[in-house]
């Protein structure tokens, strides 16, 4: 994780949006320094609280609204954005957090009022995406490490650093477990120890069913007061069970139940005995009760016999009548065959005679009609006839009425044509004529502006000349101007030199001045020292007559004012003569321009006036005024006549055109006119057709036709239902003749038949009277008087009497039969007998029974304890193994080092760390200390302690403990420890990239030299990739370390800059 | 002419909280009485006079007595100083011209504006004018102003902007020149790695503050400051550091300490001699048992490296060394690795769980391994 961008605002002391880029220091290592309270911390702060929501501190945390900056008004709210990158999968991918903090908001309500919002996070994928979902474990994940191993590792805050040297064993035992991820240990102990517990719980739990079923165990009473079962019973129900209890108890229950069944032997032949008795009195008592059953029976039977003789002789009376009754009916059936048969005969004969009556009346009316369907048949065929006659001719005329109607219709259409193509004709016609005008209007036109392209040439050249004529006007305005200029600079060049001209002169005059004043003084000087025939150093004469007397209001004059009056007047001279020069070469270049100037203008006027032929005036501006005049008229002029010139274009092109079209529109006339002949001449032959037609016609129109047709098919169908009815009446008389003829036959073959019978059963009544012995007259009143159903019933009672009698006597019979000659029994004595016996083997029964359910019970337990006891040996060992592999594991056997494997594990990662940092150690404090891990054994102290450091003083050799390293001391090692552990934390899982460090403070607790070491060990740290930064406010350091973040506070809060070497 | 070369006083400077303040006035002492011998035109003092930015009281008593009485006895001579790396260049800079006009050169700002120059101080001697250019130590944001920015804003690189600098000034090669200065430069054609750096020296993070040699190559002579070790560079002897006088870290136990001595003749000519000093005391690395050691005492500032084999009594040990030695520096115990450190060296790579609860419980028998098997199984398959 590699920070880029910082960007907060409203956050601690940073009242307004503050950006710190640290991609800005060329070197890994960075200060960040200030006054007391310039809030360096707080940028510590928000990198943490981007990540993690929570700032830096573990001890001193505080909330979103203890952060928010009192610089800032709460009208916006404060926020943290985090831009970092990332290696993931060999590629750098870009993050960016935003968070805003938990703050309060001023209402917009005018008062006062301010409202908490809740924090607010963002965080931005490296392909731009927003992540939704679980930020803050996303965040974790990137990162690699939650916020107390990023605090341990990554930040070292202000005065905490020592957390990790001292906590408690128990307290690092978590941190680790999560930086080297142990848990796996942690659950493999508390898996042995699920175990462990499910292994004993089972035992238990056999045991605990033992003891149920031993509680239903059952002992007689007959039990020796001796015997311990009772006693161990009673202890094995009461307490938990105790397994040799409990196998005593088994052996004691085998042997008892050996016992048990030796006396269920003996109870059981007893009871067999008993029962074979019992069984032998029963059966006797059963053969005695059947006997007496039997006498009962007999008695009952007799008396029944003598109610039946009472009822003999009516009996017999009303059998009698039966017989009577039922004889009288078949005598009556005889009769009544009779009556019936003579009955037919009589009808027979009657009709007979009728039929004959009939029958030659019905033979004329068959000839009758037979005549009447003759005639009715010649009627029809001769309306046929006529109908067919008439049908043809309808049929021709209605073919001819089509054609006509067809004919007609082709003339309309003909006729339609004709004048179409009379108008095409008319149209054409038109469209000719049209076009020969336009064509000479063309021709007009042409000849009009035939020489305009030759004006237009000309305007065009017109239009060059005066355009390179304002050319030259614009360049003249140009050397005008240039002009004047130069005439300014000669004018100041000109009194520039008579200035100097003016001091030289008056320096010339000075300096002459006080050259001879000096020449005079030295005059006078000489003169004073001439002396009487002394030679005169200027002249060297021996006399002089006339010494000069210095006057006395001059001052001396030096030889070196004099030289520098000659200088000044030199230069003066000088002076003056380059500006003589200088004033002598503007006025030069005046004069120039200035013939340059009129000599163009010159020029100008005469190619106008040639071109021209005007005149023209000589100032400039005047003759731009002209030339504008001009240019406008010009330009007028040329858009007239590139229009013209554009339409006699057109013109041309047209009519260049114009012969294909008149020889287009000559044969559209053609066209038309043929078209107009040819349909004229298709109307007419219709015509012609139409006419012939009309003289066919035979009937007026279609409908007569029809009415004719209809006419004579009405006719021609009535004939034909005359024919049919006349036919019919023909059939209907011939039936009735024949059907009245078969009547008659039949009745004469039935005559004789009927004859016979009657005899047949006259003889037959007879007869039967007779057998029956009953007159007429008698069986015709026991007719009358009795049903044949009563009858019948009375004969059936009579038969069941009869019945009864019979099988009582049979009865009787059987039963004396089965008693013999035995006697009747006494039944008292033997049923006392049966009790007594059976009182017997009940009880018998009884001990039996409970005897045999004691056994069964006491041995199914016994069988129960025995196998489960087994189990339970088989798996002691199994548990036992477990149980011991649990105590080691988890450091719980007495005796030895309380190490648990997991405190082992993280044993042995510490040592590497420690190894690592040593190394660092060993340099900051020159070789002196070293971190070692403590010992397990030779603690005298309870609870965890497997992760605690000690101190090895290579001076002394001996260990301490690390809480008597003083707090310089402290530092060190615990910059050293957090080294160590980050090199193993990136060893351990590569994914985690942890490419910062940040140090809070503690560098000032350090002497000269342990810090000079500390740095050394820092800066070659940071030669990798790591990002160090460091909050410190020595001195020493801002000299020493290049990249420095500077951060002020004022009164708008805090502000940072960098400075860079 | 002839002038001193010497650099990197070092004045206040503490060796393991030892207060080096009598053998620095020791050293000062025998460099004046070695100037009061020889009597040079010139001393040039090539940086780092003091030890920290804000020196002590002391320290600053040490080298105002120094300048005081170099000046008495060299009344004619030229005296050069420009600030190091270490000292405060704005308080070393003070007094600047007052100074000068009493022969007293004290450089502490490099030029920092347009229109300033690297400070010349020109000197004649029989062969003509002797130019010596005075440099002081220079951070790159310190000269920003003249020399620019390169195109991201940030500061040139150390190399390039003393380039930059040095090319800016018109240095008449017909005359000799001399160039005080105190940067780390590499030799053509070495590398940063190659310079052998003594622990009292900060070094910067990825060395970014090396120049390159051939800087040197216009000047006659380059009197430099800043790596204590003497050493020479391009292969020439006028250009050269000249190392403390005074031993400041124990690696530069036992070295040899002095000021250079140059001659410049005709131009072209340039002769160097070492002038060797002794220390009061010493600073020394002394191996071997406690006997033999506390068999020679001395005041020297000795670090202690006992060989004994066995365990010793520690007050026993500590007050015998103190007794040998008063100014002890450090004692260390020449050990061999313990076996564990070793073991675990070797051990780079992880143990499986399996492995480990092996390791812990020790003795195991096959029942055991296949309960613990089974059980590690079960933990990897429930996460």
């Amino acid at each position: 994780m590699k920070p880029i961008k910082l960007t907060m605002k409203a956050f601690g002391s940073y009242g307004e949006e503050t950006t710190i880029d640290f991609t800005r220091p060329n070197q890994k290592l960075f200060l960040i320094t200030g006054d007391t309270g310039a809030g360096k911390t707080t940028i510590f702060d928000a990198i943490t609280y981007a990540l993690y929501g929570k700032n830096s501190s573990l001890m001193n945390s505080k909330n979103g609204m203890e952060i928010q900056s009192q610089y800032a008004d709460f009208s916006h709210p404060p926020y943290v954005d985090f831009t970092f990158s990332e290696i993931q999968n060999g590629q750098e991918c870009i993050y960016k957090i935003h968070r805003e903090l938990h703050h309060l908001h001023k209402n917009k309500s005018g008062k006062n009022a301010y409202r908490p919002i809740s924090e607010r996070i963002t965080l931005l994928l490296p392909n731009d995406e927003e992540y939704l979902g679980d930020i803050q474990k996303k965040i974790n994940e990137i990162v690699g490490l939650t916020r107390e191993q990023f605090m341990q590792v990554a930040m070292l805050a202000q005065g905490e650093f020592m957390k990790l040297l001292r906590t408690e064993s128990k307290d690092k035992k978590v941190i680790f477990r999560q930086l080297f991820k142990t848990e796996i240990y942690q659950r493999l102990i508390d898996e042995i120890k699920t175990r462990n517990k499910t292994m004993q719980g089972e035992l238990n739990l056999i045991l605990k069913k033992c003891q149920s079923h031993i509680e239903t165990l059952i002992l007689p009473d007959t039990l020796p007061p001796e015997n311990p079962l009772p006693s161990l019973k009673a202890r094995l129900c009461q307490t938990s069970p105790n397994i040799a209890e409990m196998e005593t108890l088994l052996q004691e229950l085998n042997a008892l139940i050996e016992e048990h069944q030796n006396e269920v032997q003996n109870q059981q032949n007893h009871w067999n005995e008993l029962s074979r008795q019992r069984d032998q009195l029963n059966a006797r008592i059963a053969k005695a009760q059947e006997l007496s059953k039997t006498y009962t029976s007999l008695d009952l039977l007799l008396e029944q016999e003598k109610s039946l003789a009472a009822e003999q002789e009516t009996q017999i009376k009303n059998e009698q009548l039966a017989q009577g009754i039922i004889h009288a009916y078949e005598i009556k059936g005889i009769y009544d065959r009779l009556s019936d048969k003579e009955k037919d005969f009589q009808k027979t004969q009657e009709q007979k005679e009728e039929t004959e009556k009939l029958l030659p009346q019905q033979g004329k009316m068959v000839e009758q009609a037979q005549t009447d369907e003759q005639n009715a048949q010649a009627d029809a065929q001769k309306t046929i006839a006529a109908y067919t006659a008439i049908k043809n001719k309808v049929d021709d005329a209605l073919k001819q009425m089509l054609e006509l109607e067809t004919a007609q219709k082709e003339l309309t259409a003909a006729q339609k044509q004709f004048t179409a193509a009379q108008k095409t004709q008319a149209n054409t016609q038109k469209e000719q004529t049209e076009y020969t005008q336009k064509l000479n209007l063309w021709q007009k036109r042409v000849s009009e502006l035939g020489h305009v392209k030759a004006d237009l040439a000309k305007t065009e050249s017109r239009q060059e000349t005066l355009r390179q004529w304002t050319a030259t006007c614009t360049s003249l305005t140009q050397l005008q101007a240039q002009l004047q200029q130069a005439d300014k600079k000669a004018s100041a060049a000109r009194e520039k030199f008579l200035q100097d001209q003016a001091a030289y002169k008056q320096a010339r005059e000075e300096y002459d001045h006080a050259h001879q004043q000096y020449l005079n003084d030295q005059a006078g000087i000489l003169a004073e020292e001439l002396k009487a025939n002394a030679p005169c150093p200027v002249c060297g004469s021996l006399e002089h007559p006339h010494p000069y007397v210095p006057q006395n209001n001059n001052k001396a004059i030096e030889r070196g004012e004099l030289n520098a009056l000659e200088k000044r007047k030199n230069t003066l001279n000088d002076a003056q003569i380059q500006s003589a020069g200088n004033a002598k070469g503007a006025n030069e270049k005046a004069e120039s321009l200035r013939e340059q100037f009129t000599r163009q203008l010159k020029e100008l006027q005469k190619s106008i006036t040639d071109i021209a032929h005007i005149e023209i005036p000589d100032t400039l501006d005047a003759i731009e005024n002209i030339l504008q005049k001009w240019q406008k008229k010009i330009t007028a002029d040329i858009t007239t006549f590139s229009a013209q010139t554009a339409e006699l274009d057109q013109i041309q092109s047209a009519l260049a055109k114009s012969t294909d079209e008149l020889n287009h529109l000559q044969k559209a006339m053609e066209q038309a006119s043929a078209a107009v002949q040819t349909a004229a001449g298709s109307c007419q032959s219709i015509q012609g057709r139409i006419a012939t037609l009309r003289q066919q016609q035979t009937y007026p129109d279609s409908q007569t036709a029809q009415a004719a047709l209809s006419q004579a098919e009405q006719m021609r169908d009535k004939a034909h239902n005359v024919l049919t009815d006349a036919q019919n009446t023909t059939r209907k008389a011939q039936d009735v003749l024949q059907s009245s003829k078969t009547i008659l036959s039949e009745c004469l073959r039935k005559l004789p038949l009927l004859q016979n019978e009657v005899a047949e059963l006259q003889e037959q009544y007879k007869k039967a009277c007779l057998s029956r012995n009953l007159t007429e007259a008698a069986w015709k009143s026991l007719t009358e008087n009795y049903s044949l159903k009563e009858g019948k019933d009375i004969q059936q009672a009579c038969q069941k009497y009869n019945e009864q009698l019979k099988t009582l006597q049979g009865q009787k019979a059987a039963l004396l039969a089965t008693i013999g000659d035995q006697k009747r029994p006494d039944l008292l004595p033997l049923t006392q007998q049966q009790q007594d016996i059976d009182n017997l083997w009940k009880t018998a029964d009884h001990s039996l029974q409970t005897m045999r359910h004691l056994l069964q019970q006491n041995s199914s337990i016994a069988a129960y304890l025995t196998k489960n006891l087994a189990q339970r040996d088989a798996k002691i060992s199994a548990a036992a193994a477990l149980n011991n592999l649990c105590e080691r594991l988890s450091g719980s056997v007495k005796g030895e080092a309380n190490l648990d494997i997991e405190t082992y594990v993280q044993r042995y990662y510490l040592e590497k760390i420690l190894y690592a940092a040593n190394i660092r150690f060993r340099e900051m404090t020159g070789d002196q200390y070293e971190l070692r891990l403590a010992a397990p054994e030779d603690r005298n102290k309870k609870g965890e302690h497997g992760l605690d450091l000690n101190i090895l003083s290579t001076v002394t050799g001996q260990e301490r403990d690390i809480k008597t390293l003083s707090g310089g001391e402290s530092f060190m090692a615990a910059l050293s420890l957090a080294l160590g552990l980050s090199d193993q934390i990136q060893l351990s899982s590569s994914a985690i990239n942890l490419d910062i460090m940040f140090i809070d403070e503690g560098f000032g607790s350090l002497d000269d030299h342990s810090r000079s070491q500390a740095i050394k060990v820092l800066k070659r740290l940071s030669n990798g990739d790591k990002l160090i930064g460091i909050i410190s406010h020595v001195t020493e350091l801002k000299q020493e370390i290049d990249n420095q973040l500077i951060v002020r506070k004022d009164n708008n809060g805090s502000h940072v800059a960098w400075q860079i070497s | 002419m002839k002038f001193f070369h010497l650099s990197d006083l070092h004045i206040g400077l503490k060796l393991i909280n030892h207060d080096l303040k009598e053998d620095q006035e020791y050293i000062l002492q025998q460099i004046v009485e070695t100037a009061a011998r020889r009597q040079p035109d010139a001393v040039v003092i090539a940086g780092d006079i003091y030890d920290k930015a804000i020196p002590s009281a002391e320290a600053v008593t040490l080298f105002d007595n120094f300048i005081t009485k170099l000046s008495a006895t060299l009344p004619h001579g030229e005296i050069m100083l420009i600030s190091g790396n270490h000292d405060s260049a704005p308080r070393l800079n003070i007094f600047r011209p007052l100074l000068a006009h009493h022969h007293v050169h004290m450089v502490g700002l490099p030029p920092m504006k347009e229109d300033e120059h690297i400070t010349c101080v020109p000197l004649q001697d029989e062969y003509g004018p002797v130019n010596f250019y005075l440099l002081p130590f220079v951070k790159p944001s310190m000269i920003k102003d003249i020399t620019g920015t390169d195109e991201n804003g940030n500061n040139l690189s150390y190399d390039a902007a003393l380039h930059a600098l040095i090319e800016r000034e018109n240095i008449d090669q017909s005359i000799r020149n001399v160039l005080v200065s105190h940067q780390f430069f590499l030799s053509t054609g070495k590398t940063a790695a190659d310079i052998p750096q003594a622990d009292s020296e900060i070094i910067t993070v990825g060395n970014i503050d090396s120049v390159k040699g051939d800087l040197l190559e216009r000047f006659d002579y380059a009197a430099l400051g800043h790596i204590h070790i003497p050493m020479q560079l391009n292969g020439r002897e006028c250009y050269r550091y000249c190392g403390t006088p005074l031993a400041c870290s124990i690696s530069e136990a036992g070295q040899e300490k002095g000021i250079i001595e140059v001659e410049l003749n005709e131009k072209g000519s340039v002769k160097t001699t070492k002038l060797p000093l002794t220390p009061l005391r010493a600073v020394r690395k002394i191996t071997g048992t406690l006997a033999e050691v506390t068999a020679s005492p001395s005041d020297d500032f000795v670090s202690v490296t006992l060989t004994d084999k066995n365990d010793l009594d520690v007050f026993d040990m500590h007050d015998r060394l103190k007794a040998a030695f008063p100014n002890l520096l450090d004692i260390r115990r020449e050990q061999p690795l313990r076996p564990r450190e070793q073991a675990n060296i070797a051990t780079a790579d992880t143990l499986t769980p399996f492995e480990l609860c092996k390791a812990f419980l020790g003795t195991i028998t096959p029942e055991e391994e296949d309960l613990l098997t089974d059980l590690i199984n079960t933990v990897q398959e429930q996460h």
